[in-house]
């Protein structure tokens, strides 16, 4: 496994909502996921490929994301992967309750003024 | 596209990324492969993620069902048992079907083995066989085989050391290309070469079997190259069989030996012309192996011309001969007939049985319905699929049916313990492989899995049509109570009509046993010593043969306990001999030209030793001998039908054709039994033994005394005639008599029996767990009708009378199967007796009494309800 990076590791849970985040908007294939994850995060969130392809897989199981064989850009043969209907219900369940949670964490962290 | 695929993709994008930042190339791709990570994993993980669904619902439908389960034990209980003895009884019986009929040779991929051959027709018996000039010409014209294996099986003396006096045993006569075809890769030494069955009679060399390698030269390590004499001749072993190759007749035959087809000549007891030459002496079989890919029926339509052709080229010979290919499972079933069809019977027993016990799981599934109504409609409602649910209700099924199925190995192993007391009493016969192997494993794993389905399905789809508001709401309609008790109703009648059908067929074969093994085989069992001798495996030629047994059976007269003494080549129940021959006077039907009855050679006084009289005429006299004219003696059955109202005595045959050799009848002999026990009238054909001897034959001594004590002092007597006589199964008569058909009695009617015991226990627990169920749900109506004044014996008497509808129904039902069933019985297995209707006095009611028993508990049950409780019950 990879050493201990002082960058974090996502959580599995976490990774399947940023995936589903980077899919809001288009299909991708695996690769461009993670390098979207890892761009967008500013390089923060080290994304183990490897473990990305398990979690998309999953996702297409829970019938959250849809895969299809397509050609890309420069032609190659790839995998695309896009959002469902009941992905995007998920996510925005999902998100709005992280936001609660980063929400009442930063209140516990950071206690308000007196 | 696969995951292989994707990931491989995903490294190259990777790597190109890195190129473009700057990497070398190398370090691009190692980098790009370090960050996926192990990539096998990945697709290890990714693989994985849709295998632990499934197994992650298997664990949860277990979980739920392992907790229904131990909340209701009793139901467990019956359910298990039910399916233990319903799936065990069919595993005893498979092993039995195994071990004499289906089990395919111990050979390399034996689907691909076929006989080949012309269907010889003797009574109950027809197979295919082939005689060897037809065998060179078919296996040089086909082409449908990779290639054609001929063999046969004849009796030889062995002896291991030079001059000791040999042993009697079975030898397998095969072609060069015997061991390459049937795929036998020998475990020492080599098969034959084609070189070896070349010239005829040159190459004395042998392959042993396993067994003769363990007994006879103590698994010697340099078995390959020691000699052996056979029949006199020295032989080279130059190889050993391994020791799963029990041969080509794994169910009767211990085969000791295998030896070039060239050898035939040397070692037949054939007179006149060589067996490899006469194209009219069909006693090889042939195997042929397909090519892949070539059917049967290709096979076939390439044997018919060729037969035609043989028709045409040597008419005298192979006239109304056409050639036949089939499996080896359908020859095995006609070479063994009375094996098959009662196997067929005792699977219809098993499967009746396995019936009753999936009815009774079933009816107790369905009683469960109303109770799992409430859990069902509420995982409905919240989301849950209809197949999903199904899924779980068959789960549970499943696990019921896996469970008593393994409860089930138990008792079929029981069943198997006893099937491995058969025992033929012979130093040169095999039992039949009864055992607990892998195909009887996997077989049970398929019962019960059909089992599952059988009980499981249909409670399954019932349960999950639930209407959701009337579950929720608790409610229980009579509409659908009455529909659930009826579907129980309909169980319990099968089971009744099931156990009907069991039991008539036991009680018909009991009939059958007690008649024809109780009452004797029309010849006396008691108080006779026997021994084999075998003459011609010493190399006696024929004269000389005969003096032996004039001699043998000289001095067996001369011993002090001696009765009447006497000798036959075949031994009742023992032996099969036929002659070939024509009736004289009696038109033979079209395309048969000789008859084919069983027949033995006998000594003088033969009749007076095995008590079967005489009906007309005399008794075989030494005068019967090589120089005078040729005489039989036949049974009634053979007097009957060919000259029927007339003496049978003074009447001719003629000897093989209807040109041959006449023969006069001289007498005329009671009927009695020749092949098996319960057999059917048979005919039967005696010959002078100086007349037509045939090699071998069985010395009967009367004892005065017990015939124990006159074993001993018979063989000694025979051997001090001539040393190099083998001998053989020296024993009494009662012993013999007792193996070969009262044991076989007994086990079957034990089988059956347990069977028939089996099917009505199991349909007693349906019936009381059914009018158990009733008297539940009516609770309440029995409440208020004893509150309104209903005696208790009326309120017994009502549950009692409705408890017995479904088993008057199943009794009518079962009658009529159980009249299919015993005439189809006959034809599976042609037997002596016509089932006596007067029977079914004792059958219907015993039924009768044991389902009454069981209902009647429960219904009295009913009448100790107290109305006040029951009124205030829900």
């Amino acid at each position: 496994m990879s050493t201990r990076d002082p960058r974090l590791e996502i959580l599995q849970g976490t990774l399947d909502m940023l995936i589903l985040r980077t899919l809001l908007f288009g299909p991708a294939h695996g690769h461009a996921i993670a390098k979207s994850i890892e761009r967008q995060s500013a390089e923060t969130l080290q994304v183990e490929h490897g473990s990305l392809y398990p979690a998309l897989h999953r996702l297409v199981k829970r019938g959250m994301l849809m895969a299809k064989d397509g050609t890309s850009e420069n032609n190659r043969k790839s995998r695309f992967y896009s959002l469902t209907a009941k992905g995007r219900r998920y996510l925005l369940t999902e998100a709005s309750k992280w936001d609660r949670f980063v929400e009442a964490i930063a209140r516990v962290m950071k206690p308000a003024s007196l | 596209m696969n995951i292989d695929d994707e990931l491989r993709d995903h490294v190259e994008r990777e790597t190109l990324e890195n190129i473009e930042a700057g990497m070398p190339p190398e370090q691009a791709r190692a980098a790009a492969l370090r960050k996926l990570g192990n990539v096998l994993l990945v697709a290890e993980e990714t693989h994985a993620v849709w295998i632990w669904q499934w197994l992650e619902h298997l664990r949860q439908d277990l979980a739920h069902a392992a907790r229904l389960f131990s909340k209701s034990p009793g139901f467990v209980a019956i359910a298990l048992i039910s399916i233990a003895l319903g799936t065990g009884a069919n595993v005893a019986i498979f092993s039995a079907a195994d071990g004499l009929v289906l089990r395919p040779l111990a050979v390399a991929r034996p689907h691909e083995l076929v006989a080949i051959g012309n269907r010889g027709r003797n009574g109950v018996f027809r197979w295919l066989s082939a005689s060897y000039p037809d065998y060179r010409d078919i296996r040089a014209r086909s082409h449908s085989f990779q290639d054609i294996a001929a063999y046969t099986n004849e009796r030889v003396g062995v002896a291991i050391v030079r001059g000791a006096t040999p042993e009697v045993r079975f030898a397998t006569l095969v072609s060069g290309n015997f061991f390459q075809v049937m795929g036998v890769v020998p475990v020492a030494g080599r098969g034959f070469i084609a070189e070896e069955d070349r010239v005829p009679g040159r190459d004395p060399v042998t392959v042993i079997s396993y067994g003769t390698w363990r007994q006879e030269f103590g698994g010697a390590a340099d078995v390959v190259g020691r000699k052996l004499w056979v029949s006199g001749i020295e032989f080279t072993v130059v190889g050993v069989t391994p020791e799963d190759f029990t041969g080509t007749e794994p169910t009767r035959l211990r085969q000791a030996l295998y030896i070039p087809l060239a050898m035939w000549p040397r070692l037949s007891k054939l007179p006149a012309k060589s067996p490899l030459e006469d194209r009219s002496l069909r006693y090889l079989t042939l195997k042929g192996r397909l090519h892949p890919g070539v059917t049967m029926r290709a096979a076939q339509a390439e044997l018919d011309p060729i037969g035609a052709d043989l028709e045409r080229a040597y008419p005298a010979t192979n006239k109304n001969q056409p050639l036949s290919v089939e499996t080896e499972f359908q020859y095995n079933v006609e070479r063994r007939p009375l094996d098959a069809g009662s196997v067929a019977v005792l699977s219809i027993l098993s499967i009746a049985v396995l019936g009753v016990a999936c009815a009774n799981v079933a009816g107790l599934l369905a009683s469960r319905a109303p109770v799992r109504a409430r859990e069902i409609a509420l995982r409905l409602a919240i989301g849950a699929s209809r197949a999903r649910l199904v899924r779980q209700l068959i789960t549970e099924s499943l696990g019921i049916a896996l469970l008593g199925g393994i409860a089930g190995l138990g008792v079929g192993y029981l069943g198997i313990l006893f099937l491995q007391q058969l025992r033929f009493p012979s130093e040169i016969l095999t039992m039949p492989a009864f055992q607990m192997d892998r195909r009887a494993l996997l077989f049970s794993l398929i019962i019960a899995m059909v089992s599952a389905f059988l009980f499981g399905l249909s409670p399954a789809l019932q349960a999950t049509r639930v209407d959701l508001s009337r579950a929720l709401k608790n409610s229980d309609t009579s509409t659908e109570r009455r529909v659930r008790l009826s579907g129980r109703n309909l169980l319990v009648s099968v089971q009744v009509a099931l156990s009907l059908v069991i039991v008539t067929l036991s009680v018909y074969i009991f009939q059958i046993f007690e008649h024809d093994v109780m009452q004797g085989p029309g010849f006396r069992v008691t108080q006779i010593a026997k021994i084999d001798a075998a003459p011609s495996q010493a190399g006696l030629s024929r004269t000389k043969e005969i003096e032996y047994f004039e001699k043998a059976l000289d001095a067996a007269r001369r011993l002090p306990q001696a009765g009447h003494v006497s000798a036959t080549s075949a031994m009742p129940l023992f032996h099969f001999q036929f002659s070939s021959l024509v009736p004289e006077g009696y038109p033979l039907p079209p395309g048969i030209d000789a008859i084919a009855p069983n027949s033995g050679s006998v000594a003088e006084d033969y009749f007076a030793t095995m008590e079967i009289p005489l009906l007309a005429g005399r008794d075989f006299r030494v005068t019967d001998n090589a120089s005078a004219p040729l005489v039989a003696i036949v049974n009634e059955a053979v007097a009957l039908h060919y000259w029927p109202g007339e003496n049978a005595v003074g009447m001719r045959f003629r000897k093989g054709r209807a040109d041959g050799p006449p023969i006069e009848i001289v007498g005329v002999a009671k009927n009695a039994k020749y092949l098996f026990v319960a057999e059917p009238t048979q005919e039967f054909v005696y010959f002078p033994f100086r007349q037509e001897p045939r090699g071998e034959m069985t010395l009967l001594m009367q004892t005065s005394g017990s015939s124990a004590t006159g074993i001993t002092p018979l063989r000694e007597a025979v051997r001090t005639i001539d040393r190099g006589v083998p001998l053989r199964d020296a024993h009494t008569i009662e012993l013999f008599f007792d193996a070969m058909a009262r044991s076989l009695g007994r086990i079957t009617l034990t089988l059956v029996a347990s069977m028939g015991v089996i099917g009505v226990g199991l349909t007693m627990i349906g019936l009381y767990g059914l009018v158990s169920y009733a008297v539940n749900r009516r609770t309440r109506e029995i409440g208020i009708r004893m509150a309104v004044g209903a005696a208790k014996a009326q309120i017994s008497g009502m549950m009692l009378r409705q408890g017995m509808a479904p088993v008057w129904i199943g009794l009518v039902m079962g009658s009529g199967l159980s009249t299919a069933a015993l005439g189809m019985l006959p034809w599976l297995v042609p037997v002596s007796l016509r089932y006596d209707p007067r029977f079914y006095i004792l059958v219907v009611p015993a039924l009768i009494l044991t389902t009454g028993l069981a209902a009647l508990i429960p219904s009295n049950r009913a009448s100790q309800v107290d109305p006040a409780i029951a009124l205030r019950a829900d």
